[in-house]
């Protein structure tokens, strides 16, 4: 996920807390030291309290299509301070996102708790669409959330590769664990294929 | 005088233990969880260096990253960097940005 630093013309700089909430990691920033949840895209606790991180558009993919498509992109260098092995995963193949590190409460049984879906929110609906179904599609799938129009590109590896709205502006979404999503949007919808 | 300083040791244990103030939480206090490494245990980058895609020879065609673009500038952030710092503080074609994992 990608934020601006800047909340309300200030600009800061954020660390990980230590501190979990439903599983997330909580930010902190340097600056005021309130805690921020990714999840609900807003400080927690502390002097910012209510302020709301403003999320920027990004992908997740591979380095192959990245670089295709970006052929002037610039890598973050593994020279970044610290000493760290980084062709070792620290997690060992345990598939993470968005720094969950343990289940939380009841977990609706829509889907499987670990199944991975693209969360999308419009205008204070939540629709969540499982990755293993979406990905099978190649192609453009038409659907709606909030009652507005959303279009989600699936390359033909079956890579989701863009959300956007109908004048192809892109529109935030997240890969998440099922667990995850509806501990957050409780009222979430679950897309269930075309009929 | 010792009681001062049994006082301010005290004190200083506890804001070890909480290190961060809630008091004002808009979620139950309770749910905030100490979980994991410690703060700053897992430490955040604040100045990102970067390479041309020639210079990445550490990535394999598989590996995922964070693909960022700004202002026609394009930035990846490879998942094998970010499984160890979880959070890059950087500013792209001047705009401020955080990415996290």
């Amino acid at each position: 996920m990608v934020y601006s630093r800047e909340v309300e013309g200030k600009l800061y700089t954020f660390g990980v807390s230590g501190r979990l909430y439903k599983s997330n990691v909580l930010l902190y920033d340097h600056q005021t030291e309130s805690l921020w949840s990714q999840m609900m895209e807003k400080a927690i606790a502390g002097p910012l309290v209510g302020k709301r991180l403003k999320k920027l558009s990004s992908v997740r993919t591979s380095w192959k299509n990245w670089r295709e498509k970006n052929p002037h992109t610039l890598v973050l260098s593994r020279d970044t301070g610290f000493k760290r092995n980084y062709s070792v995963d620290p997690y060992e193949g345990y598939y993470r996102s968005l720094g969950i590190w343990f289940p939380v409460g009841d977990v609706r049984r829509d889907l499987s708790p670990k199944e991975m879906v693209l969360g999308i929110e419009v205008k204070g609906k939540a629709k969540a669409y499982p990755v293993s179904q979406i990905g099978k599609q190649p192609g453009i799938l038409k659907d709606e959330v909030g009652g507005e129009p959303v279009e989600i590109e699936v390359a033909p590896d079956g890579e989701i590769v863009g959300v956007r709205d109908e004048r192809g502006e892109p529109i935030p979404a997240i890969f998440s664990y099922w667990f995850a999503w509806q501990a957050f949007q409780q009222k979430t919808d679950v897309y269930r294929g075309k009929r | 005088m010792k009681r001062f300083l049994e006082g301010s040791f005290l004190l200083g244990c506890l804001l070890m233990l909480t290190g961060f103030n809630v008091d004002n939480a808009i979620v139950p206090k309770g749910e905030i969880l100490s979980g994991g490494p410690p703060k700053d245990g897992i430490p955040a980058i604040l100045k990102p260096q970067f390479v041309s895609p020639k210079e990445a020879e550490f990535l394999k065609p598989g590996d995922e990253v964070i693909g960022v673009r700004m202002a026609g500038q394009a930035r990846a952030y490879p998942i094998k960097i970010l499984n160890w710092h979880e959070v890059v503080n950087d500013t792209v074609k001047k705009v401020p940005i955080v990415v996290t994992f």
